[in-house]
């Protein structure tokens, strides 16, 4: 059976206010209900005790914790290790998107974005995500 | 009235006394005749003639010293003055031979006086110019060591025998011996002085063997200094020739590696923060612009719209300027990641007809793709290539009147794929064709158009085909259309296994393919790494962990070992330790290539090279090459 992919709730970790608000708008316009925004890798992990949310937006330059090692410590603990993570960030080199995604990343999207399709590219990301997972485990099934 | 001679007078004395003896003679004859005159008288009148004959000969000699003695003292002692540096002139009184003599040894000493008067004033002159010249050597050489001091590399130079004739405090600096002190220093005992500092001793000992076997070598080697700073300095050799075309000596630079990776890594730095803030505040803008040209905070009348899609469309235009700034600095420094891998042509193509399709459909031109379906693979980076193809077509399309067509096509010739982009647009003028590829130049009278951007994309294509080993160039003819040439090279073979694989061709100067281990746990960067190899003529083989690295070195003994420092089992450093401590594989050439920044470390534990990722493939041919040549 297939899983459904939603996204209703979103958690953005980004340090510039700005930027967060043109985010929670985007995702506000196409439907998601719920828009946590949080300023650094260290409050990503605090608020994610007791709050699961469908993804999480990340960027990677943030002070003292930076995206990456933010990503590391939720792969790390088996609590927030199956949430999906997308990275959000103005580090547009291929190295940077490979590390990225080396640390377990659902995707790797670079700023600056175009607010009317952010909510489409997680969903896209999100639906790929879920493809595999379903083919794996009718493999497994099977 | 002239003075009679001194032989004359000699003779007029000595005259007189013999007459007075004859006289005497006379009177004694005439005496000894007288019949009065006893034998007694007789007797007693011949000593008082003796006496008197005596006496008037001393008489005479005393007289003749005295007119000759005096004057020849005065003479002495002029010649005494003349040798104490004096210019004695002396009396000469008569015309006697002592006079003459004396007048003579006056114009001796007139001459003397004047020929030491000229070798006074030459010398005062020589002297004058010696101390000038002087001076200027003492300047030229004061300049000379400020210049050497202010190099901040170290400069050495080396006379036939390998000993120092000059060096700057650098240099001192490395060996850690006084300036004042390298000065004539044997190189091999300079070696020596920082022996216990180098990691790799033996091979800074080879190289300055190799330079005593062939002193017009032209060379260079690379100093690890095992200290807190991991000092490397690279040492750059050129002979001096004489003359005559024989070696004299040597001058020898050196380069602080570490300060040059210091600013690599600054600049690296400097690049991704200038990024990042250009970037975020586009965000802002970019995001906000179409939040509400989407409708987000109501509507609005059309100028409005027309207004904010204006400021959309620049804010796009800026990103991209920032993408291409950026990616150019990335492309000129060699830091782009290129990872070329076998990549079907077509597929990109096409991607790169959607990218610009919409102002291709603007202006009015059609695109055609001509590409067969059994093109082979090329060997690129498939992102990079369509980068290639995007730009070309563009600027095709940009120079197109509406109905006009432009056409993409490849074919493969031989090993290498030729892909053309042709439009019949306006064409170039000869002079702009010849600096097409170089940044920041547009076409003529291109400025006013629109789209233009920072004529950056071009050079961007030229650093991207070269960086795949390919060539780009164009033709064109004003008013006739222009046509845009690149090549690649065809994947010759496809990869699949990172298993061991036969070569193609021996690229390695001894003419057999050798076998290189490539330990890394990324199965992608392994058959990145397989292919470098493979494409030299090499054999691979590919491990994942540390346990099967060694297992593979312990049975195979490849000729080469690329070591990767993260991996899932071992650390790459133990990797590494127990590599060197088997028998087997104590003297296979490693090279570590890794992410981490202590990657170096691994230099002390007896590996060879080390690379830091992302992979410099020019760099990993060339230490490769540097450490087969090591294996015979």
């Amino acid at each position: 059976m297939e899983r459904e992919v939603k996204l209703t709730r979103v958690l953005v970790v980004e340090d510039d206010v700005d930027i967060q608000k043109v985010i929670r708008m985007s995702l506000k316009l196409r439907g998601v209900s719920e828009v946590v925004l949080v300023e650094s890798g260290t409050e990503c992990i605090e608020r994610l005790s007791g709050f699961t949310p469908d993804v999480i937006l990340l960027d990677v330059m943030m002070p003292h914790v930076d995206g990456y090692e933010t990503c590391w410590r939720l792969k790390q603990d088996p609590a927030t290790r199956a949430i999906p993570v997308v990275f959000l960030t103005a580090r547009v080199q291929k190295a940077d998107r490979e590390r990225g995604m080396k640390l377990g990343a659902l995707g790797y999207l670079t700023k600056p974005f175009d607010p009317m399709t952010l909510h489409d590219q997680i969903l896209e990301l999100l639906t790929e995500h879920a493809g595999k997972k379903n083919e794996n485990d009718g493999g497994a099934d099977g | 009235m002239r003075r009679p001679g001194l032989t004359t007078r000699f003779l007029a004395v000595s005259g007189g006394v013999i007459a007075g003896i004859f006289l005497l003679a006379a009177a004694l004859a005439r005496q000894s005749n007288e019949p009065s005159t006893r034998p007694a008288d007789m007797q007693r009148l011949v000593w008082i003639f003796a006496t008197i004959i005596s006496v008037v000969v001393i008489v005479a000699s005393l007289i003749q010293a005295g007119m000759v003695l005096p004057r020849l003292r005065r003479i002495l002692r002029g010649m005494e003055e003349v040798r104490g540096g004096g210019y004695p002139r002396l009396l000469a009184a008569g015309s006697d031979e002592l006079a003459e003599t004396v007048r003579g040894f006056n114009e001796t000493v007139d001459t003397l006086r004047a020929r030491d008067e000229k070798l006074r004033a030459w010398a005062g002159h020589r002297e004058s110019e010696l101390m000038k010249l002087s001076q200027e050597l003492d300047h030229e050489r004061e300049r000379l060591d400020t210049v050497l001091s202010a190099i901040g590399d170290g400069v050495i130079v080396l006379d036939s025998e390998n000993k120092v004739l000059m060096a700057n405090r650098r240099v001192s600096e490395i060996f850690g011996i006084p300036v004042e002190q390298l000065q004539g220093c044997d190189l091999a005992v300079l070696i020596e002085q920082v022996r216990h500092r180098l990691l790799r001793p033996d091979l800074v000992e080879k190289k300055v063997l190799e330079l005593r076997r062939a002193p017009s070598l032209v060379d260079e080697v690379t100093l690890e200094l095992d200290d807190p700073g991991h000092q490397a300095i690279r040492l750059y050799s050129v002979p001096v020739h004489g003359a005559d075309g024989h070696v004299i000596g040597r001058i020898a630079t050196s380069l602080d590696l570490g300060r040059e990776r210091e600013i690599e890594r600054m600049k690296t730095e400097f690049l991704s923060t200038i990024s990042h803030e250009l970037r975020t505040p586009l965000t802002s803008i970019k995001g906000s612009l179409g939040l509400v040209l989407g409708g987000a905070a109501g509507t609005f009348s059309a100028d409005a719209r027309e207004l904010l899609d204006i400021a959309r469309t620049n804010t796009d235009r800026l990103v991209r300027i920032i993408n291409q700034i950026l990616d150019m600095m990335l492309l000129e420094r060699g830091q782009a990641l290129i990872r070329p891998v076998p990549t079907p042509l077509g597929t990109c193509a096409e991607r790169a007809l959607r990218a610009v399709a919409a102002p291709a459909q603007e202006a009015g031109v059609e695109v055609r793709l001509q590409i067969l379906a059994s093109m082979p693979n090329v060997l690129g980076d498939s992102r990079r290539v369509e980068q290639v193809l995007v730009n070309l077509l563009s600027n095709a399309i940009k120079f197109s009147t509406q109905g006009h067509e432009v056409v993409l096509s490849a074919r493969a010739e031989g090993d290498t794929a030729h892909v053309t982009v042709q439009d019949w647009g306006c064409g170039m003028s000869p002079e702009f064709l010849e600096r097409l590829f170089t940044k920041f130049e547009h076409a003529e009278g291109s400025l006013t158009r629109e789209s233009q951007g920072m004529g950056l994309g071009l050079a961007i294509c030229r650093h991207v085909v070269q960086a795949h080993g390919g060539r780009i160039w164009a033709e064109s003819k004003e008013g006739a259309g222009s046509t845009f040439h690149f090549t690649l090279p065809l994947s010759i073979s496809p990869i699949a296994e990172p298993e061991r694989r036969s070569a193609p061709a021996a690229a390695d100067a001894s003419g057999a393919p050798r076998l290189v281990l490539v330990i890394d746990n990324d199965e992608d960067v392994a058959r990145i790494l397989s292919y470098i190899f493979e494409t030299q003529g090499h054999q691979v083989i590919c491990a994942h962990s540390g346990k099967e690295a060694l297992e593979l070195a312990r049975r195979h003994r490849p000729d080469l070992i690329t070591l990767d420092l993260n991996l899932p089992d071992l650390d790459g450093f133990e990797v590494l330790r127990l590599l060197r401590a088997t028998e087997e594989s104590r003297h296979i050439p490693v090279i570590c290539i890794s992410v981490r920044p202590d990657v170096r470390l691994a230099l002390a534990l007896g590996a060879d090279f080390c690379m830091e990722k992302p992979l410099d493939i020019d760099r990993l041919r060339e230490l490769s090459g540097k450490a087969l040549a090591t294996v015979r």
